[in-house]
């Protein structure tokens, strides 16, 4: 469905090399509107640096991006920020001794102008996070609460929340399940879900196959720096995935999907 | 898997019918404790009955008969003793319910335990009242009362009436909660439990080093008087902690309940309960340090390490430190006492205000190249303070030679001074007031709202503080119409002043400006106007701290650089800014140091590094960044100076102070940590 119309991003011969290494030796990934798509690969495989270049940490050696079919520079985070480009990373995401209205509204505070002066408006800025994140089906007891005190998945679902909310077009998940319990791992996996039912495009980073292949729509695997084949969720069954992440090899039967 | 299992059984609920309660914690210590409750009461008791311990006017009675007082207490002692036996052995038979599910089923108050601790709130808190009332109408004498009547009360007094009377209350207001079945309570009660141990410690601890056992007089002439602290000091103790720990039965950890989640959320909480415990230990071991005297002293003491404290603080919230700021305030200093006294680099000797620029901007360099030198670099905050701390005190060492001291007197300048124009005092004055009074026309009604909204919901609050927390929007109001009142009246009553005068040029003393006597006080009071400066640098930079994005963006990112990054915010930008903020407290601090001695030697600042990050990390401040508040660098700040004072005026050798703090600094970080744990 979504190659008809434009994909939200497209990268195109993305080549990277550090010094003599080459991490990225020439890959074309797309995610299209309201999909979710599942980079896979093993430790190594390039999929971090794939990412990095795509919000911006790095620069690539080679290759363009299209965001909405404009070719755009991704020069830095806040490049990628400004086009709606959100990265929950496992660790990074919020900051646990803050509150969790803080760390929702965080860089974009509701305030009061006196002057030069910008003092926060707290209990606002706590109403409002919670009703976001119970209109997003988040549901916590208090905005107030230190975002150190909740769970793993709690704490990923409070970042995709945020994202959903302040309108983001591409969710990037980096290992978001890789730390959590099989009922954490869930919730995240439906919020991924509720986020797609928001109007965003996902990208969920994993080498476990198992947490994907419920929510993803399609899969991009990579492999060495190169891009093992797409294949649409309806093409391939688990196993099969699982199969050609370890190995690289593409069975006979998705050949021609591959090639597109 | 071994893990797994064991932190599942740890997170299972305890059952809810535990009314013969079989599985509940190990009750030992509680027994254990109680069992010497009822020793140490009937042992007293005993020791009354047979008149060892003598109570009241016991002038022309003899030993065989007793005075109200001492029947009183003997009756109540042997009572409170059986009590607790009696608890005890309920306890022991596993016949107990916790204090929640009395509460929340509506048992009888009768059971063990909660009968107890029923019996508990009541009377210390009938004491309480009737201690006060003793105080109040000059029954019971405190501090130096020799050339007093009875009829006018000193300070220490009134500190007691007042302590007496909130305490009172609030037990037996702890009490009624109790009585009347309600939920809120039982947290509060531990808190209340848990503080009145605190206060029988301090008791003890103050009675046996009361002022007078480092007299000569012989032990036993000391005896009457150490009882009267040490055996409440140890029953209150005691029966506290035996109560705490039975209140404190059956709490989930994880919904709030337990006194350590509430700690937790309150920065500086270990430095909170360690001011209130050393201040109240000093305030009963010695009769000098609750004088206006002895406090504004250890005050006014404080200043330098007080304002720079804030800036550590706020560096240390983002993540950095800076060792360098001794160094810095002596650089500091001298730059400013030297644009007066000599000029610098050729330039003629200036006035006070040029000087001032050229300081706070001599001090915003030093701190760009320690932030600078950090971001470009990437090495952390101590290696770059500790190259700068040198560096920075190579320019005190060169100007002024080894043992040699700069002094604005050897140059026989006239004070500096600050000239003014009657209209430029009036138009500034006239802005500040409506600066004021428009704040608080915009605040006053919001507290207002917040109070009745308060007041309102009382009956619903689920907090179990709601008592507290409506005390304080109280507070908050009063204080901010007093506040504002106070600020208005001085800043008019200023004006009217000089408006009066002749000449139409006005001239204000710098240096009493920034640190002189404040004229309203005794002369022996040494409190100085650098204190009223400090305040508010506290308040207005905790207000920062706390309500603005930037004061936001600072625990962001100490806390989680990486994430605060992500949100758009220039990590590199906030650090920096803050090795700024930072060094502008140190040339605030330097300005009132000179201020106050005017002079400077090489030697200035040296140790402040230390001491402000003790101070920060006392008052629950991370050394490792995203946590903290400057009330609780205040309160450090506050330890430190009461420590100071303290120890000379119970007798103590004062060179044992650092061996003091540093028992302090790790208590109250070990204290912290255990917060944080639950924080994190």
């Amino acid at each position: 469905m979504s190659e008809q119309t434009t994909p939200l991003v497209e990268m195109r011969g993305i080549q990277k090399s550090f010094g003599t290494v080459q991490a990225l030796r020439g890959i074309d990934f797309r995610v299209g509107k309201q999909e979710i798509v599942g980079l896979l690969g093993d430790n190594g495989a390039g999929k971090s640096t794939l990412i990095k270049i795509l919000t911006g940490v790095y620069t690539p050696t080679e290759g363009q991006i299209y965001f909405e079919g404009e070719p755009v520079t991704i020069d830095s985070p806040h490049v990628a920020r400004d086009l709606g480009i959100e990265t929950v990373y496992q660790d990074l995401a919020l900051v646990p001794l803050m509150s969790i209205a803080r760390n929702f509204w965080l860089g974009r505070e509701i305030v009061n102008h006196y002057g030069p002066l910008r003092i926060m408006r707290k209990r606002e800025m706590s109403e409002k996070a919670r009703v976001a994140l119970r209109e997003i089906g988040i549901n916590i007891r208090s905005a107030d609460e230190p975002v150190g005190t909740l769970s793993g998945g709690e704490r990923q679902s409070i970042a995709i929340g945020r994202a959903v909310h302040f309108g983001k077009k591409l969710l990037i998940l980096d290992e978001p399940t890789s730390a959590l319990s099989v009922k954490q791992t869930n919730e995240v996996l439906n919020y991924t879900q509720k986020a797609k039912d928001a109007g965003m495009s996902v990208i969920f980073i994993t080498h476990n196959m198992a947490h994907v292949h419920h929510v993803a729509d399609r899969f991009t695997i990579i492999r060495g720096g190169r891009k093992v084949g797409d294949f649409y969720k309806h093409e391939v069954v688990e196993s099969e995935v699982a199969q050609i992440v370890m190995t690289g090899i593409v069975p006979e039967r998705l050949r021609l999907a591959e090639v597109e | 898997m071994s893990n797994m299992v064991s932190a599942r059984t740890a997170g299972e609920k305890p059952k809810r019918d535990l009314t013969l309660a079989s599985t509940l914690p190990n009750l030992t210590p509680t027994i254990i404790l109680l069992l010497l409750v009822g020793a140490f009461s009937l042992l007293i008791s005993e020791q009354i009955a047979t008149g060892w311990i003598a109570l009241g006017e016991r002038a022309n009675i003899n030993r065989r008969e007793f005075n109200g007082i001492e029947i009183a207490a003997l009756i109540g002692t042997a009572l409170w003793g059986l009590l607790a036996l009696a608890t005890a052995f309920s306890f022991a038979r596993r016949r107990l319910t916790t204090m929640k599910i009395v509460l929340a089923d509506r048992l009888p108050l009768t059971t063990p335990g909660a009968f107890m601790a029923l019996a508990f709130m009541v009377v210390v808190g009938a004491l309480s009242l009737f201690l006060a009332e003793q105080v109040a109408t000059g029954w019971i004498a405190l501090g130096e009362r020799v050339d007093i009547s009875r009829r006018d009360l000193n300070f220490i007094e009134w500190m007691a009436i007042f302590g007496g009377v909130l305490w009172g209350v609030v037990l037996l207001r702890t009490a009624l909660s109790l009585w009347l079945h309600d939920q809120r309570g039982w947290t509060w009660t531990q808190w209340v439990t848990l503080f009145t141990a605190v206060i029988g410690l301090g008791l003890t601890v103050s009675g046996l080093f009361d002022t007078r056992a480092f007299d000569n007089a012989p032990i036993t002439e000391r005896l009457p008087e150490l009882q009267l602290l040490v055996l409440p000091g140890i029953m209150l103790f005691l029966s506290s902690i035996a109560l705490y720990r039975y209140l404190a039965l059956d709490a989930d950890p994880a919904a709030d309940q337990t006194l350590r989640n509430q700690l937790a959320k309150i920065p500086g909480a270990g430095a909170i309960i360690g001011f209130i415990a050393i201040f109240i230990f000093f305030s009963l071991a010695t009769d000098q340090f609750l004088e206006p005297r002895s406090l504004a002293g250890a005050l006014t003491t404080n200043v330098t390490r007080g304002v720079v404290a804030i800036g550590i603080t706020i560096l240390m919230i983002s993540g950095e430190f800076d060792l360098s700021v001794g160094s810095q305030l002596g650089a500091v200093g001298l730059m400013f006492l030297l644009c007066m006294t000599e000029g610098i680099l050729g330039l003629p000797p200036m006035s006070v205000i040029p000087a001032l620029m050229v300081a706070f901007a001599f001090a915003a360099l030093l701190g760009l190249i320690n932030g600078y030198i950090l971001i470009r670099t990437g090495i952390p905050s101590f290696i770059v303070t500790l190259g700068t701390l040198l560096a920075f005190n190579a320019l005190p060492l060169v100007i002024v030679a080894e043992g040699r001291i700069l002094r604005y007197a050897d140059y026989r300048l006239p004070p500096p001074t600050i000239t003014l124009s009657k209209w430029v005092l009036l138009v500034g004055a006239s802005l500040l007031i409506a600066g004021t009074l428009y704040l608080g026309y915009r605040v006053v009604p919001r507290l207002w709202g917040a109070l009745r909204e308060k007041i309102a919901g009382y009956r619903d609050d689920p907090n179990d503080l709601r008592d507290f927390w409506l005390f304080a929007a109280a507070v908050r109001l009063v204080v901010t119409i007093a506040m504002s009142a106070l600020v208005v009246f001085l800043l008019g009553a200023a004006v009217s002043y000089y408006l009066g005068l002749e000449q139409p040029i006005i001239d204000v003393d710098f240096f009493e400006l920034m640190n002189g006597q404040l004229w309203f006080l005794p002369v022996d009071v040494n409190l100085r106007s650098s204190v009223i400066w400090w305040f508010l640098l506290v308040l207005i930079f905790q207000f920062i701290l706390t309500q603005t994005p930037y004061g936001g963006y600072s625990f962001a990112v100490g806390g989680n650089p990486g994430a605060a990054r992500a949100q758009g915010i220039s990590v590199n930008r906030v650090k920096v800014t803050n090795f700024v903020i930072c060094s502008l407290f140190v040339a605030f601090a330097a300005i009132m140091d000179v201020s106050r001695v005017q002079n400077v030697d090489s030697t200035r600042g040296d140790g402040l590094e230390l001491e402000v990050i003790a101070a920060s990390v006392i008052g629950g401040t991370l050394l490792s960044g995203g946590y903290g508040s400057i009330i609780g660098a205040l309160l450090g700040v506050f330890i430190f100076g009461m420590l100071r004072t303290g120890l000379v005026l119970i007798g103590l050798n004062p060179r044992i102070f650092n061996g003091v703090i540093g028992i302090i600094i790790i208590v109250a970080v070990v204290i912290n940590t255990g917060f944080g744990r639950t924080r994190k």
